[in-house]
């Protein structure tokens, strides 16, 4: 006699599954720590979750199948395969129940997962008995759909919830072709992997580091789960983090729980990420890591403002970090008037293009009377480099210097001028290089370039500024070397 | 043949098909086929036409264009000029800068095989003795450079320095090695440092050459003046050697019974003809030509004001050890600083005998290798104390180095007692030093082993400092090419890194 399910069976199959799913839920979440082999069978859930779902799956094909009158599967069958996948249903219940102990998942997410799992596997029961029903009510087409369209939707997003909890956001969507992305609205993060289009406003951490965290760290220290009470996907997390052992101590990869962990040998158990169940991490995400460490593990320094090693301006740039532009650099000069340069050239006024593609000038005046005239003066946006060693120059023609905004170097040696005028370039706010050697400029007069903070090099050998108004100047501008002709040591 | 026929005959000859091809690109218009075959693209030395200047358009580029007119690098410089000190015959690290205590505790003793094996020296057979460092090491500056007694002067600058500990090269004859340090080949006929320094930028100052080469010592460089040619670059790159005795440069001076308006108008005569020809034919060396016989009649008055050193004043003769009229290295560097002062772009000093075999007392370690030391010590510290003060080693680079290095065992090539010692050629590790130009102060990369016969770290190859000294001057390596055979060809050949870890 074969196995027919009644109404009968399939009412006991209902209670026998709500009772047990219920004993068990609050023994396991009542019951505490569970013993070894119970987790063991919990880190099986994966693999045991996907026969229910494959069952159910089964059955709504065969319904399917009947209803376009393709196929003529017996009622029976069809509510057999619905009984295996409540009933393995149940299974995977329990050892995900087992496995969710273990921790380190995200409450809200594992609530969900759960929900959608006790419902779907609830559902299979109750649609088994409104299948074999006869009630007036209960055996309606209607409610019978009801059951099979909600237990399919519990059952895919309860499985995309359970992805994501193992493999992070983002896992199925992250090889997909640019209009499925486009259709689900998740973005490729393979993409654009680091931001490093605006070195000078975008922080190393937000740029590189974290980028490298979430996609390689954040699936198991991530929002939605932490395990080892770790998550790596935000700056509050990584900052609050508290452990037996630093996780990050700045400045010293070699005592950061970190770098130590991601620098194991690869088939050491405490190695990360772990072999399995992992994206590893490849040598440039390790090096540039190490290196945000080594650097003070900072979530403010700009890209721009970090400071780049060879080998990790190498890597970077192999992820397309440009040219890092700061100064006058970075500023918008307009293009120079190339009739002016050539007028200028004729007088033999020597002037290089600086670069390639660069708007800014090199000027030297050398050997050429009245270098200041209304022509130079129409370049004053883009010269950077002005040289009027052994020019003519007076302190009169020095004051123009104060509409030249982007000079950089500015050589006045071998010139007439006292400095009595240096005041006027005070102004200039990216100057680097003064050279005044073989000038008339004295203690007083050099005071006047103390608020050119930006000033890294000045020459005053043959001055008249004696040791006490270079010690002054020193103490003005600490940064700045002021080379005086003679050697110090 | 009458000579109607005769010169239609040679212009016909002078067309060659790559010729016809440039002439009449501008007549299709196209601009594909055009840059194809290097033709008219590159029009003006006005702003709009400096890009893309370099590499790509070579001989055909220079249409239209005085080659030595100064041209934008790839991105902004951190040098303009260039001072290359070469010692030719490659100085002794082990005496002057890589010091190994332990090397003195192992003189005297047989070099085990294992230290010999695989090894190819030039002289060294059968199993030398290890040699310890024949000088007397201190530390010196905020840096705490190891520098040896040997050079007292530059001690005192040794904060303005970036040694390059770990250099290596490919050869280890004088000759290839120097064709390898300046033409990144160790056969003839590439262009060298300096002409493609002056084929990617031009020369600042249009009366003087923009690569000058300057010579002292008792013989010029084994490898001749190949290491400062232009290979097949245009001619008007190669290097100009300008002597400090007699006429600074041989030929420039006018005949005698021909005064400086004859020859101005004889090159004014010859320039036009030259440049008739060039419409016909198109070749570009034509242009090089041109250009050459102009600055020659520049340099008729710009050189011999330049090169007068007699000019300075007393200080600075004592600060060099300089003597007005006599070919020295001092006189040498004083010139150095001349030119680049006077914007001359690349300027080539070599200085002679420092090939300290030990076989006799000129290039003994314990004596040729003193003088030469001497020679150079208080002349290389001026040049750099001088450059500092003026505020122009801000923007050039000096390097200093010889073709490879020496061995840490002695050389007996007699095998007989001998009171000179020596050591033997060694290309697998010397040292090299840079100062200004936008490299570190008071640096060392790289490391030697305790012997100082191998790199631990820091391992640079002569193409990566070649890589180096463009970068500097505003270049990528990769892209100062020049069409030549039917393929671009580039200094650094296939290799070379841009040492980053030695820049400011």
């Amino acid at each position: 006699m074969p196995l027919m399910i009644s109404n009968r069976f399939a009412k006991w199959n209902l209670i026998a599954i709500s009772v047990l799913l219920s004993v068990v839920y609050f023994g396991i979440e009542t019951a505490g720590q569970s013993p070894d082999l119970f987790r063991f069978f919990g880190r099986l859930h994966p693999i045991i979750v996907h026969f229910p779902i494959a069952v159910i799956v089964c059955a709504l094909i065969f319904v399917v199948l009947n209803k376009m009158r393709w196929v003529s599967i017996p009622d029976n069958v069809v509510n057999i395969t619905l009984v295996l996948g409540s009933w393995s249903g149940v299974k995977a219940i329990l050892a995900g129940l087992w496995l969710a102990q273990t921790g380190g998942y995200p409450a809200e997410t594992l609530f969900l997962h759960k929900v959608m799992g006790f419902g779907a596997t609830s559902l299979c029961a109750i649609l088994i008995y409104l299948r074999t029903s006869d009630h007036r009510i209960l055996s309606k087409p209607v409610l019978g759909r009801l059951c099979w369209a909600l237990m399919t939707i519990w059952l895919v997003v309860g499985g995309d919830l359970g992805g994501r909890m193992t493999h992070g956001k983002g896992f199925i969507t992250q090889y997909a072709p640019g209009f499925v992305v486009a259709v689900l609205g998740q973005p490729n993060p393979m993409k654009e992997r680091f931001d490093l289009s605006t070195p000078g406003t975008t922080t190393v951490f937000d740029g590189i580091i974290s980028p490298i965290f979430v996609e390689k760290c954040s699936s198991c220290h991530g929002g939605e789960r932490q395990e080892g009470k770790l998550g790596l996907h935000t700056m509050e997390a990584i900052s609050t983090h508290e452990g037996d052992e630093p996780l990050i101590v700045a400045g010293r990869p070699e005592e950061s729980l970190l770098i130590k962990r991601i620098s194991l040998p690869e088939g050491h158990e405490d190695h990360m990420p772990p072999l399995f169940n992992a994206k590893p991490l490849s040598f440039s995400d390790a090096e540039l890591i190490k290196w945000w460490v080594e650097e003070g593990a900072s979530f403010e320094t700009l890209i721009a403002d970090a400071n780049l090693p060879a080998d990790i301006y190498t890597i970077l740039q192999a992820y397309g970090l440009g040219e890092i532009r700061t100064g006058v650099f970075a500023l918008d000069i307009p293009a120079p008037d190339s009739t002016l340069i050539a007028n200028l050239r004729a007088k033999g006024v020597l002037i290089d293009i600086l670069a390639e593609g660069e708007n800014l000038l090199s000027v030297t005046c050398k050997g050429v009377a009245s270098c200041f005239t209304a022509e130079l003066d129409s370049l004053a946006q883009q010269v950077t480099w002005l040289d009027l060693r052994g020019s003519d120059v007076t302190d009169v023609a020095l004051t123009k210097l104060a509409s030249f905004p982007h000079l950089t170097r500015l050589n006045l040696s071998n010139t007439g001028i006292t400095g009595d005028s240096l005041a006027a370039i005070s102004s200039l706010a990216f100057l680097e290089y003064l050279n005044l050697y073989g000038t008339k400029v004295s203690d007083a007069s050099i005071q006047h370039i103390t608020p050119i903070k930006t000033l890294t090099a000045i020459y005053l050998w043959q001055t008249a500024v004696t040791p006490e108004g270079v010690a002054l100047l020193k103490a003005a501008l600490p940064e700045a070397e002021i080379d005086t002709g003679v050697l110090e040591n | 043949m009458n000579v109607f026929e005769e010169a239609r005959m040679k212009l016909a000859q002078l067309h060659t098909r790559r010729h016809f091809l440039k002439s009449f690109t501008a007549g299709l218009g196209g601009a594909a086929l055009a840059s194809l075959v290097g033709g008219a693209a590159y029009a003006s030395s006005g702003l709009g036409a400096s890009s893309g200047a370099l590499g790509t358009a070579g001989v055909g580029g220079l249409l239209g264009l005085d080659p030595l007119s100064p041209r934008p690098p790839h991105f902004a410089p951190s040098a303009k000029h260039v001072i290359f000190l070469h010692m030719a015959g490659a100085p002794s690290q082990l005496e002057l800068f890589d010091y190994k205590p332990i090397l003195a505790k192992l003189d005297g003793q047989i070099t085990p095989p294992s230290l010999l094996e695989g090894r190819k020296f030039a002289f060294i057979q059968g199993a030398p003795k290890m040699l310890g460092p024949q000088a007397v090491f201190k530390q010196n500056g905020q840096s705490g450079a190891w520098i040896s007694n040997h050079l007292p002067h530059l001690q005192t600058v040794a904060d303005e320095l970036t040694f390059l500990k770990a250099m290596h090269t490919d050869e280890f004859n004088h000759a290839p090695s120097q064709l390898l340090m300046y033409t990144g080949n160790p056969r003839l006929g590439r262009p060298s440092l300096g002409s493609w320094a002056v084929y990617g930028l031009g020369s600042e100052n249009q009366n003087l050459p923009g690569f000058v080469v300057l010579l002292s010592g008792a013989a010029g460089p084994d490898a001749g003046a190949s290491v400062y040619g232009s290979g097949f670059l245009p001619t008007v790159f190669q290097g100009v050697q300008c002597r400090s005795q007699g006429d600074p440069v041989l030929f420039l001076s006018d005949p005698d019974g021909v005064s400086r308006d004859m020859r101005q108008a004889s090159i004014d005569a010859i320039s036009k003809i030259n440049q008739q020809q060039y419409e016909e034919t198109q070749d570009p060396e034509i242009l090089t030509r041109i250009a050459q016989y102009e600055l020659a009649f520049r340099m008729q008055m710009a050189v011999p004001e330049a090169m007068d050193i007699g000019a300075e004043p007393a200080y600075i003769h004592q600060e060099y050890g300089t003597a007005p009229g006599e070919i020295s290295f001092a006189n040498n560097c004083l010139l150095a600083r001349r030119l680049v002062e006077r914007g001359v772009r690349f300027v080539q000093l070599f200085h002679w005998g420092w090939d300290s075999h030990g076989a006799g007392e000129s290039e003994a370690l314990n004596f040729g290798f003193l003088d030469r030391c001497k020679e150079t010590d208080r002349a290389i510290t001026a040049l750099i104390v001088d450059l500092k003060r003026r505020g122009l080693l801000e923007d050039t680079l000096i390097v200093w180095g010889g073709e490879f290095g020496r061995t840490p065992m002695l050389e007996n090539r007699s095998g007989q007692d001998n009171p000179f010692v020596g050591r033997d050629h060694h290309s697998d590790a010397f040292t090299m030093w840079m100062a200004g130009g936008g490299v570190k102060r008071g640096f060392t990369y790289g490391e030697t082993d305790e012997i100082g016969y191998d790199p631990v770290s820091g391992r640079v190859h002569v193409h990566d400092l070649q890589a180096t000294i463009l970068n500097q001057l505003g270049f990528d390596h990769t892209k100062l090419t020049f069409p030549f055979q039917g393929r671009n060809f580039r200094l650094t050949d296939v290799g070379g890194r841009v040492i980053r870890e030695i820049l400011a």
